[in-house]
């Protein structure tokens, strides 16, 4: 996803252009449903939903660039996961909603991403795993992409707050992987991506 | 952190960040979402079209004199409150005008006169006079007031009133005692040629002042006492009880002898100028020009 696609998208949606609110959609709705995963688990299609239905309504009042815009977006789905939580008296760092994710199957290559999605499926379980405000900011941090500062925003934190407990995360979850042997696959440098967290 | 380890985080992180799966671009929820986008177009639309038109929401011939009322309710409301105030300060007017007329006139009780003295001392309004209680004004004329005569401001006041006045007048014992003092002040003041100010005491210069009227006056007035006892050039005596007339005890026939140190002290009564000293001159005439 670019700033600049998401800009124009973002553009054209307040100005009531349909197509623009799908771009958003399209762009944001993966990173915004696996955050919902790791935070509310099975329910997070439910309160994907009332996250966007809120934002096409909303959307045409916002004021801001697509960062910001970013940023409103999952501030609005951890208050709607936090509300759902509430409903449902559930802890937050209880990952069973995960395993009960309905599979779909694939257009073009079922198997090929069956076991991808396995793989992503596994990776929120892990990540879910972890105390809520280190699973919360690895996931807005590493797999969302926002910066320590638009992180912040959304967890109504500091700064300094977010990236220990970014860093806590990450090294927990190295640890829970390395005890349990899971996923071998991989090549880039993990010690890399802690101290970019860390920044 | 071994590489392995590093291997494996990595590998769940990339995971986890993934691209989106088929299943993560539902259509039935996107549907619903462009639904919501529509509908608040419209609705936004259809506000933004009345506010541009700017028609104002129909009323209806049953509204408009309510509406009407209540304008008119709001009117008479900013109205009341606006003639309230004006009532309220009128009459705080009213009330501090006469307060200011009484305390000129001095009839205002002691405390409130003193309080007006006070504040409003320069505009010439006198401090509290012993006599401007109803139990002190009837004890000045009737009995001895003994700081009258003392070496006091007020034993300078009551002295500076009328030398005569003082003498017969007043039924003071030491009123004799007084008019010698003076004559002895005054024999000082003559005899130094201007310096009397550093010859004299501050007590007796305050009653000397006092007797007088003012500093400026001093010398005149002990010329004028002094000619008195010589017997020559004495001027008609001008107290407050011979211009009122009446039956006073104190027009005896000294009484017109009595020299008018100042003619000013009776203005002076009125006007109060000049502190403390010129005060207590008012209360030395009172008795005799208000009884």
């Amino acid at each position: 996803m670019s700033g600049r696609d998401l800009d124009e998208s973002l553009n054209a949606a307040r100005a009531g252009d349909e197509s623009g609110m799908a771009e958003l959609w399209h762009l944001l709705n993966p990173p915004v449903l696996r955050y919902l995963r790791v935070v509310v688990g099975q329910a997070a299609e439910d309160v994907a939903s009332e996250t966007w239905l809120q934002a096409a309504r909303d959307i045409r009042c916002f004021r801001g660039d697509a960062a910001g815009f970013r940023v409103w977006l999952f501030r609005v789905a951890r208050n709607r996961a936090l509300e759902e939580l509430r409903r449902s008296g559930r802890r937050r760092e209880d990952p069973a909603g995960l395993y009960a994710a309905p599979e779909r199957p694939s257009r073009d290559d079922p198997e090929r991403e069956a076991v991808e999605r396995l793989a992503t499926r596994s990776a929120l379980r892990l990540i879910a795993e972890l105390p809520a405000n280190q699973a919360e900011a690895v996931m807005l941090r590493v797999v969302v992409g926002l910066d320590v500062t638009q992180t912040a925003e959304v967890l109504g934190k500091r700064p300094g707050a977010i990236r220990i407990a970014a860093m806590r995360g990450l090294r927990r979850l190295a640890t829970v992987i390395d005890d349990g042997g899971v996923l071998e696959a991989g090549h880039s440098n993990a010690t890399a991506t802690m101290e970019e967290v860390a920044e | 952190m071994n590489e392995r380890r590093s291997r494996n985080l990595d590998a769940v992180l990339a995971a986890a960040a993934a691209p989106a799966y088929a299943d993560e671009r539902n259509e039935q929820a996107f549907a619903a979402v462009l639904t919501a986008f529509r509908e608040a177009g419209t609705e936004l639309g259809t506000a933004e079209r009345r506010a541009e038109a700017l028609i104002p929401a129909p009323r209806t011939s049953a509204e408009e004199p309510a509406r009407r009322a209540r304008q008119r309710a709001l009117q008479r409301g900013g109205s009341h409150s606006l003639r309230l105030a004006a009532q309220y300060a009128a009459v705080l007017g009213i009330f501090v005008g006469a307060g200011t007329a009484a305390a000129s006139a001095g009839i205002l009780p002691s405390p409130m006169q003193s309080f007006a003295h006070q504040i409003l001392g320069g505009l010439g309004v006198p401090g509290p006079s012993p006599e401007s209680s109803p139990s002190g004004g009837s004890t000045a004329s009737a009995s001895p007031d003994p700081s009258a005569t003392a070496g006091g401001p007020q034993a300078g006041s009551t002295s500076g009133t009328e030398p005569g006045e003082q003498t017969a007048g007043t039924p003071a014992p030491s009123g004799p005692a007084t008019q010698t003092a003076l004559q002895s002040l005054c024999g000082q003041v003559v005899s130094s040629e201007g310096n009397w100010r550093k010859v004299l005491s501050g007590q007796d210069k305050a009653q000397l002042i006092a007797a007088a009227g003012s500093e400026k006056k001093v010398y005149q007035y002990c010329t004028d006492l002094l000619n008195l006892s010589g017997g020559a050039g004495a001027t008609p005596a001008t107290t407050p009880a011979e211009k009122t007339g009446g039956p006073s005890p104190s027009t005896g026939p000294n009484q017109e002898n009595v020299p008018t140190p100042q003619p000013s002290s009776t203005s002076t009564h009125g006007k109060g100028k000049g502190g403390g000293g010129n005060g207590d001159t008012t209360s030395g005439a009172m008795p005799t020009a208000g009884v």
